[in-house]
């Protein structure tokens, strides 16, 4: 079973690593391709390191197994990052675009982007929740602006409460 | 060193022959009328994805398989996926997230430390060691 899941990784990371730069081209135009290539190099080579691997000692020789491994974190990461506006773009799409729908995509948005903020141990998530939820956060404000006032009112409202939240959750020690 | 040359020199090959069978043989059926072009592609890419997961214990050939079965649905993905209902897109993505969620949850951990010891541990070798001047 061990030797099948480590056969069947690297093959079903290449096809959904294709499968994202696909819905990526399809939910705006071919040209979003070579962005999010740019996106996927920083990834994979830029976060090498940061994306929980472990500390390595500097001028210390990284193994094989070690590279793939970051690289499969790198690949993980920026596959969470770019499904989740993606996937929030189609739950739009398919509700018809209404408010109720967009309020509880931001409502997830910023549920994302605060668990990528607080998540423990694990660099992988949180890289890909932070990058993704800010994604997901900035396409629905655009989307919200089209909406009219009501809209802006709720969703300028939304993210001052959540801002002034985590501020308090994360800098309260600082202010005491 | 050469074996695992030799293991990536075949599973290359496996690849390249694999994706050259699927396109050769559905440009032949197409052309002759016998099946569809994209229906064959997409029966050898399931057929490629079960040979890779028989054969799994032999990673050259597994490999082959697989990634041959990459590029043939990655491409039937390229040509049909904007005909798809965004409910269809909606589940296939929604699913693939909730993989990658629980792959990165369960597999992806922090590691606390790569290494203790800063430079690479080698066996000493009978070389290596300190020869006195009486001999």
């Amino acid at each position: 079973m061990e030797i099948l899941g480590l056969v069947l990784l690297w093959p079903l990371l290449v096809l959904v690593v294709g499968l994202a730069f696909i819905s990526a081209s399809s939910v705006s135009n071919a040209i979003i391709v070579l962005p999010v290539f740019v996106v996927f190099l920083i990834f994979v080579f830029g976060l090498q390191g940061k994306l929980g691997t472990g500390e390595v000692p500097h001028g210390a020789v990284t193994t094989q197994t070690e590279d793939l491994d970051k690289a499969r974190r790198g690949v993980v990461a920026f596959s969470i990052a770019l499904f989740l506006p993606i996937f929030v773009k189609y739950l739009l799409s398919v509700s018809g675009g209404d408010l109720t729908a967009m309020i509880l995509a931001l409502v997830f948005g910023f549920a994302i982007l605060i668990w990528g903020m607080f998540v423990k141990d694990n660099r992988v998530l949180t890289y890909a929740n932070i990058i993704g939820g800010a994604f997901v956060i900035i396409y629905l404000y655009f989307q919200l602006w089209s909406l009219g006032q009501l809209a802006q009112v709720i969703a300028t409202a939304f993210g001052l409460v959540v801002a002034v939240a985590i501020s308090i959750i994360k800098f309260r020690e600082k202010l005491i | 060193m050469k074996n695992q040359t030799l293991k990536i020199f075949f599973g290359l090959i496996i690849f390249l022959f694999s994706v050259a069978l699927a396109y050769f043989t559905a440009n032949y059926v197409s052309t002759s009328g016998y099946f569809d072009y994209w229906a064959t592609l997409a029966i050898f890419g399931a057929v490629y994805v079960l040979i890779g997961v028989a054969v799994s214990m032999i990673f050259s050939i597994s490999l082959g398989f697989l990634f041959a079965a990459d590029v043939v649905i990655l491409h039937l993905l390229f040509q049909y996926y904007g005909q798809w209902a965004d409910t269809l897109k909606l589940i296939l993505i929604g699913g693939i997230l909730v993989i990658l969620y629980a792959c990165a949850a369960v597999f992806l951990a922090d590691k606390k430390s790569a290494r203790a010891d800063p430079t690479p541990h080698q066996n000493p070798t009978p070389d290596s060691f300190p020869v006195s001047p009486a001999q």
